[in-house]
């Protein structure tokens, strides 16, 4: 597995308008909407959510 | 008085005297002229150029109040070389100035007071760095400090990452403790994570609890001891203001 891989196990944990607990098999990871997806922003965390889990 | 050959004088038989007195003759540009010389003139001029006699303590100094003069050896403490005649602390050599930090087991590793923060998002309260290198297989981070709040009704979160860099974007949660609504204000938090060589070995991070006390699912978190990592500890309230969490005097500590 490529060190930099993730592994999404269940479902994300909305903490406020722009943050989110990502389980993985790595962890919880912390996400935010201060980060991007194949270059894309995002202004909340659904939509950054939805295009993380590929919705 | 009659004449006599210097070599018909009677041997003085006794060591020169400074009352001796000795006849010379000096030669000058009308013959010569006969002068007296003193035993003691004779001796001050055979001792120029000689050493004095040493006399301990007045003309040659004393070691640890020991005389120098005399025969044999005087005990001196040797050359101090670190690791043979002398123990190091540490593999740290005691030779040389300044202070040596002596490192206990456990060792405090960090002792920092966060800030009380207000506001819904999940924010930093305090963190601490964990240089590289800090952690070796079968080490203990132990944490303990505790959190308050001085006003709001409201539920307020406390939890814990760890990161690569001090964000807690895209920190892994390694814990959080009790939610702190209506009256609570005041909670003591403690865990212990062990380091594996692979991985860090905690009580369940989703499980929200004051300390770790009891058993629990293991979270493990992988840990390079290589990296830099900060122990980052976040605050979140469930209304604007006026609830203010903050992590207070958290210590961390390190068991070999």
């Amino acid at each position: 597995m490529n060190e930099s891989e993730f592994h999404f196990e269940g479902e994300a944990e909305i903490l406020s308008e722009t943050q989110a607990h990502v389980p993985t098999d790595r962890g919880v990871i912390f996400m935010d909407t201060t980060m991007t997806i194949d270059n894309e922003s995002f202004n909340n965390i659904n939509d950054f959510l939805t295009k993380l889990y590929g919705k | 008085m009659s004449k006599i050959k210097i070599s018909e004088l009677i041997p003085k038989n006794a060591p020169l005297s400074d009352n001796d007195l000795l006849m010379i003759s000096q030669e000058t540009p009308d013959g010569f002229e006969s002068k007296s010389i003193t035993g003691a003139e004779i001796i001050e001029s055979a001792q120029e150029g000689l050493q004095r006699t040493l006399v301990s303590g007045e003309n040659i100094k004393t070691v640890n109040s020991t005389s120098l003069v005399g025969s044999g050896d005087v005990a001196v403490q040797p050359t101090l070389v670190s690791g043979e005649n002398i123990k190091t602390i540490n593999s740290t050599s005691l030779l040389g100035s300044g202070n040596i930090n002596v490192q206990g087991n456990p060792r405090t590793f960090a002792s920092v007071n966060g800030s009380n923060l207000t506001g819904t998002s999940n924010q930093i309260s305090a963190s601490v760095l964990i240089p590289s290198g800090t952690l070796v297989a079968n080490n203990t981070i132990y944490i303990k400090g505790f959190l308050n709040k001085t006003a709001g009704t409201t539920t307020s979160t406390p939890r814990f990452y760890i990161n690569t860099t001090n964000s807690l974007t895209g920190a892994t949660l390694l814990g959080a403790g009790q939610g702190m609504g209506t009256s609570v204000f005041f909670q003591r938090f403690e865990r212990n994570i062990f380091f594996d060589g692979t991985n860090l070995n905690g009580f369940l991070a989703g499980t929200s609890a004051s300390n770790d006390y009891t058993s629990s699912g293991i979270t493990l978190t992988g840990f390079n001891p290589a990296t830099n990592y900060y122990l980052i500890f976040a605050v979140q309230n469930s209304t604007t203001t006026p609830d203010n969490l903050g992590w207070k005097r958290l210590i961390v500590q390190i068991y070999d």
